[in-house]
């Protein structure tokens, strides 16, 4: 039986680069928009610099796998929204990205006031907050 | 120059985000610049366990993402001759009965890490 597509708020509050929470929230997207259900990503903190314009598409050589290839969280990001037939959306907060000079951000990654993000959590069928500031 | 008592005591700090470029690894690139004794502390202590290679990770239909090797970042250092310490009171907190340990891991107690920090020229919290 097919399931009925539904909304996901994935709200990520936490650091990167400092549990696997962004790494959850990724694989939790991910097979949410397999399943046709639509997902709102909204980081906040330094996670909003994880998007920015600026950022490689591919992380810094490893100087014991020289020829190795790493993408960049943001590459994974780009990817995902790329993959995802539109079901997925990726937004920022806007106060944390000012705070962080992270405003200039990649192609597909929209800044929005940060009242929405309990407007958007409120409005969708399941809500999932990860991680504390 | 003497040894630096390099302790870690987080794990799992964004697979992700970090890939290859975790704190094992940068360890290890600074042991082959001067010699480390590495202290795994709180949870940090799971690198010291004889577990499974790290699983793939798909996102978005594609194998794209190298999920972080500790288990061969703890082989490089002791090939490299780091002295790898773990505490066997944080150990007892993250290991099943019988759980193997990596070759070459030492567990430690409070008072052999004390005498051990008390060995080295510099602490370094990673």
């Amino acid at each position: 039986m097919a399931l009925t597509p539904r909304s996901l708020f994935l709200g990520l509050i936490g650091a990167p680069y400092a549990s696997d929470l962004f790494t959850s929230a990724l694989r939790i997207a991910d097979a949410a928009v397999r399943k046709e259900h639509r997902v709102t990503m909204w980081t906040c903190g330094y996670a909003t610099a994880l998007t920015v314009a600026e950022a490689s598409d591919r992380k810094p050589r490893d100087t014991l796998a020289w020829d190795t290839v790493y993408p960049s969280p943001a590459a994974v990001a780009a990817h995902l929204l790329d993959r995802s037939d539109g079901r997925l959306t990726w937004l920022i907060c806007r106060y944390c990205a000012e705070e962080r000079a992270a405003m200039n951000q990649m192609s597909g990654v929209r800044i929005r006031p940060p009242y929405e993000f309990v407007q958007r959590a409120l409005a969708a069928d399941v809500c999932l907050v990860l991680g504390t500031k | 120059m003497g040894t630096i008592l390099a302790i870690i005591e987080r794990a799992h700090r964004g697979a992700v985000e970090q890939q290859y470029a975790h704190v094992l690894w940068l360890v290890h690139g600074l042991h082959r610049q001067s010699p480390m004794t590495v202290l795994l502390r709180g949870t940090a202590a799971v690198y010291a366990l004889d577990a499974e290679p790290p699983p793939r990770l798909r996102l978005g239909g594609a194998e794209l993402v190298h999920v972080p090797d500790y288990r061969a970042a703890m082989d490089r250092l002791r090939t490299d001759g780091a002295t790898v310490l773990v505490s066997a009171e944080c150990l007892d907190r993250v290991r099943s009965p019988g759980a193997p340990l990596l070759p070459g891991v030492t567990p430690v107690t409070a008072a052999e890490i004390a005498a051990t920090a008390a060995a080295c020229d510099r602490i370094w919290y990673l």
